[in-house]
């Protein structure tokens, strides 16, 4: 029975910290990619995902292509996965395809971060 | 043979109260959005519709928080009307800022029945987060 807890201990994964950051101005992806990366230094082996969704009108920025390289490069290597709200660009007349093909398009951002939240992640909006 | 079955018992309690912590996951999930944006009602209702649909019976409350100058925006019935439509179906309520509203001089008669005030939007925000574990997002 011993041995039996034991296994089943070594089996749960252990708790990782997941994050959400929505925010509705480009320039705060810089901060918030900072943050990133200090959680995931203080986190360590319990950092888990963090994930940023761009909504609002600052989605027409998605496509100046040459401010968004330096944010997506970093971003990648932060290990953050950065989202457009699908509902945004419809309502700015954005094209998805003019968006760096990176950045995952999710239907509607408030919808996305709701479930992210059901599922644990810890979440503030910018 | 004694402690054998003492920790046994150990083992079977432990299990049991796992178990019972798992089970008050059966709660509702509750939600709340506040924002200062009178348009951003149709994006916010639309959500509540997508996470009623997906929560089913453990769907509990939406609320959504107005607050800031364009509460003024409230006034417009007409306007209104249609969002309250879509947010008594989605069983979406609507809450106002008093203090925007006095600010603004807008009397509790100005505004739609269905639209409900409270005394002050972020100490609410932070209620419902504290006492009723509301997810929640400030847009």
């Amino acid at each position: 029975m011993l041995f039996s807890i034991t296994t089943n201990a070594q089996n749960h994964n252990p708790e990782k910290n997941n994050y959400v950051v929505l925010t509705k101005k480009i320039p705060q992806l810089q901060p918030i990619l900072i943050t990133a990366e200090e959680l995931q230094a203080e986190d360590a082996h319990h950092f888990g995902d963090f994930q940023v969704i761009v909504c609002g009108q600052t989605v027409k920025g998605l496509t100046n292509n040459e401010q968004m390289q330096k944010f997506i490069q970093r971003a990648n290597k932060a290990n953050v996965a950065l989202k457009a709200c699908g509902f945004s660009l419809k309502k700015f007349g954005v094209d998805p395809k003019a968006i760096p093909s990176e950045m995952e398009v999710v239907e509607n951002g408030i919808l996305y971060d709701f479930q992210l939240q059901k599922k644990g992640y810890f979440s503030i909006e910018l | 043979m004694m402690k054998k079955i003492g920790i046994l018992i150990l083992v079977f309690m432990l299990g049991f109260s796992g178990f019972a912590q798992t089970k008050t996951g059966i709660e509702k999930n509750n939600y709340v959005v506040s924002t200062s944006k009178i348009p951003q009602l149709e994006p916010i209702i639309l959500t509540a519709e997508a996470l009623k649909q997906e929560d089913g019976h453990k769907f509990g409350d939406f609320q959504i928080v107005l607050y800031g100058r364009n509460v003024k925006e409230l006034t417009d019935k007409e306007k209104m009307s249609n969002y309250i439509k879509k947010a008594k179906a989605a069983g979406v309520e609507i809450k106002v800022c008093k203090l925007s509203i006095n600010f603004l001089k807008i009397g509790i008669k100005d505004l739609h029945p269905y639209v409900k005030v409270v005394d002050h939007a972020f100490t609410h925000l932070l209620q419902l987060q504290k006492n009723k574990n509301y997810y929640s997002i400030e847009l």
